[in-house]
């Protein structure tokens, strides 16, 4: 997908219009993801920011673009988990008092539970989960993602579901039903 | 109903609620990216300057310390101590007074040669009697030799 060839690099790079398209249909597909991974709508920006600045860099080596969704969520969870394998010092703390306060909407209690029972699970199991259930990928396209086996795959996914479905508890089938009749 | 299905329908309603504006904007990361990959191409400029700056060094500091081919060796002249030092011999016929002892035969043989020490001075008179006259080479340069006699030349005796 990464080609060798770089052309040149200037201050108005001809692949600009490109990439502020691509920017514009998903740049909130890859937050949302980025917001399941981290559960916080800050962080989610922050991740998307990171990993869009990474695919601009790279993006006059791309030579496939129609591929680029995949390469896109692989950076986000990529990022994401590097930034969970830093150690602690080295993170950025975040704290409860904010410089700005953004206007954010209240959450319902139903997002609140989710949120809650997928920050229990270890950062792999929810890219798994994340990868698998939300972004509807196969579990070798999984395994590619994340860089391991399709054993690991279908372990980390069987021990993330038996754990949030724990967490959830008797409000599981609340939030599958409710779910499932705003999707109708 | 698949059994997975109600945790798709779980995450996709947990992300697909109400959202916050987004603040991320495609000019911001373009301005971003533009200055990485400049500050990039700047650390390549002299990381580039700085390796063939030490190439250049290194190289310079090699070839002023190799050795050069050997000089070719000169065969030794003569010292400047032996230079004129000696001077040529004398003229070989003295005469000799008619007193002196004539010897029966000559004490060498005209070929045979003392073994003299090496004079830096001109050789002296004879006192008396026959003397070879031709004096033993040293060690000097042949330039210096003293002019020998002819070995066959026969000494002035009395009788």
């Amino acid at each position: 997908m990464i080609s060798r060839s770089r052309p040149s690099t200037g201050p108005g790079s001809p692949w600009d219009g490109e990439f502020a398209r691509y920017f514009g249909e998903r740049a909130h597909s890859l937050r949302s993801t980025a917001f399941l991974l981290c559960g916080d709508w800050h962080q989610a920006e922050d991740l998307t920011q990171a990993a869009l600045l990474k695919l601009y860099l790279a993006w006059p080596r791309l030579s496939r673009h129609d591929t680029l969704d995949a390469y896109a969520r692989k950076i986000v969870l990529r990022t994401f988990l590097a930034e969970h394998r830093r150690s602690r010092w080295k993170r950025e703390r975040l704290t409860d008092a904010p410089p700005e306060l953004p206007a954010e909407p209240a959450a319902s209690d139903r997002d609140e539970l989710v949120r809650q029972a997928l920050a229990v699970l270890a950062p792999k199991q929810r890219a798994v989960l994340v990868l698998r259930y939300f972004e509807d990928q196969s579990v070798e396209e999984t395994a590619k993602a994340l860089g391991c086996s399709t054993g690991t795959v279908k372990s980390q996914a069987s021990r993330g579901l038996a754990t949030l479905r724990k967490r959830l508890g008797p409000h599981y089938g609340a939030l599958t039903f409710s779910a499932l009749q705003e999707g109708r | 109903m698949d059994p997975e299905d109600d945790v798709r329908a779980i995450l996709t309603g947990a992300a697909g609620g109400a959202q916050p504006p987004m603040r991320l904007e495609a000019a911001d990361v373009i301005e971003r990216g533009g200055r990485v990959r400049r500050r990039r191409k700047r650390f390549a400029v002299a990381g580039t300057s700085t390796a063939t700056a030490v190439v250049l060094a290194v190289a310079a500091f090699l070839a002023g310390h190799r050795a050069g081919p050997p000089a070719p060796v000169e065969p030794a002249g003569p010292g400047l101590s032996t230079i004129g030092t000696t001077s040529p011999a004398p003229a070989t016929s003295i005469e000799v007074p008619a007193t002196s002892i004539a010897p029966q035969a000559p004490a060498a043989e005209p070929d045979q040669t003392r073994p003299r020490s090496q004079r830096t001075s001109a050789p002296q008179l004879p006192s008396a009697g026959p003397r070879e006259t031709r004096q033993t080479p040293t060690a000097t340069s042949p330039s210096s030799y003293p002019v020998p006699t002819r070995p066959g030349a026969p000494t002035v005796t009395t009788r």
